[in-house]
């Protein structure tokens, strides 16, 4: 290994694939729980429902265990398996009767605290943002909300994004603008009914 | 050059709230929920599987002893048999070879008032196969005439043909004649 990381990147794309362990589950829980947990929460809005997905996630892997040595990309592998996993519980839409997003959760707390200091102002303004937000993302079509709940998604880039979505790079790119450009347009109409 | 500032402030106010919106932390040790909840799957079959096998076990072993209790239940030869108790003294070959005609009467009562099966009499007898062995070719025994017997033959045998013929008609229409009439002979002298 040490050679190979000599040779560079380009080369080792280009290189005879080298015998490697596949990863153990407990290896691929210990460095990707909480991209699966981030990715879970982009898409159903809670963390007592990512969390869930995240586990639900982590058992489907176990039962893939015997391929585990064919994943040539761990990262975008389980990212997949995250979403998909993150998709059926949102679409089951079993606890979205019952529970209700964290952000309204944190509304009546919020309201019922003090506010000690000036920067809960900020905070405040911050979570009505978020808010604002996620209603404008949660009213794109589903092709355009799909790759931007994954772009917010820090660990994953446009071609990683692709990958899991299984459509082309350049299809993440426009979607992503055709998306980013409706939620300006939105945000702006909304900031001026709110200034005048 | 307003319009490209607003552009640029709400390209910057959208940059800001995307990267914050999937920017949460899951709750510390989600790894360890993680790994617990797999084992947990991976235990809960196991215990299936064990439930599953001892109901089957039980199921076959309660088959099992269905079928062996119907065999033993209906089964002609282990049908429960009735104890006799026996209070017979195992007889001697000496004491069989005396007394041939008592043993072969008295065995012939015994085996009349015993409820045993006739193979187990078999087995259980070396008493009575012996007595079987001894008994006489010709049943019942041929025993000598008695004296009274003796006599009627040599009177049959000594008087002429005719009279016998002639006392037996005789003797018979006697009969005849006593059953025609209402009132015998004996009977009106009396009278």
């Amino acid at each position: 290994m040490a050679g190979q990381a000599i040779l560079g990147d380009t080369v080792l794309k280009h290189a005879i694939p080298m015998e490697t362990a596949a990863p153990t589950v407990e290896a691929l829980v210990a460095s990707h729980a909480g991209m699966i947990f981030r990715i879970a929460y982009s898409i159903l809005r809670n963390h007592h429902d990512a969390e869930d997905a995240t586990q639900e996630c982590f058992l489907r892997v176990v039962k893939h265990k015997g391929s585990l040595h064919k994943v040539r990309n761990p990262k975008t592998w389980l990212a997949r398996i995250a979403w998909t996993t993150a998709l059926d519980k949102r679409r089951s839409g079993s606890r979205a009767a019952i529970s209700l997003n964290d952000d309204a959760l944190d509304e009546p707390m919020l309201e019922a605290l003090p506010d000690p200091a000036p920067a809960a102002d900020a905070q405040l303004a911050g979570r009505q943002m978020q808010r604002l937000l996620g209603r404008l993302i949660a009213g794109l079509p589903e092709a355009l909300r799909q790759p931007l709940e994954l772009s917010t998604v820090q660990e994953l880039n446009s071609a990683e994004i692709a990958e899991v979505m299984k459509i082309p790079e350049a299809s993440v790119r426009t979607r992503l603008f055709r998306a980013r450009k409706l939620l300006k347009e939105k945000m702006a109409s909304q900031l001026e009914a709110k200034h005048g | 050059m307003a319009d490209q500032n607003d552009e640029r402030k709400l390209e910057e106010l959208l940059d800001s709230a995307l990267s914050e919106y999937s920017a949460v932390e899951p709750r510390p040790g989600l790894e360890g929920r993680i790994l617990a909840r797999i084992q947990d799957a991976a235990e809960q079959p196991q215990a299936q599987w064990w439930s599953t096998r001892w109901l089957l076990a039980g199921g076959v072993a309660a088959a099992v002893a269905a079928i062996v209790l119907s065999v033993w239940l209906f089964w002609p030869e282990h049908k429960p048999i009735q104890q006799v108790k026996r209070d017979i003294a195992p007889l001697n070959q000496a004491q069989a070879s005396k007394n041939l005609e008592t043993t072969a009467t008295k065995s012939h009562r015994q085996r009349k008032s015993a409820t045993v099966t006739h193979k187990e009499s078999h087995e259980e007898h070396p008493r009575q196969e012996l007595a079987r062995g001894d008994r006489p070719a010709v049943f019942p025994t041929p025993t000598g005439l008695s004296e009274q017997e003796k006599l009627m033959l040599a009177y049959v045998e000594q008087t002429p043909k005719e009279e016998l013929m002639a006392q037996l008609r005789s003797r018979d229409f006697e009969k005849e004649e006593f059953w025609k009439d209402p009132q015998p002979a004996a009977f009106r002298s009396q009278r």
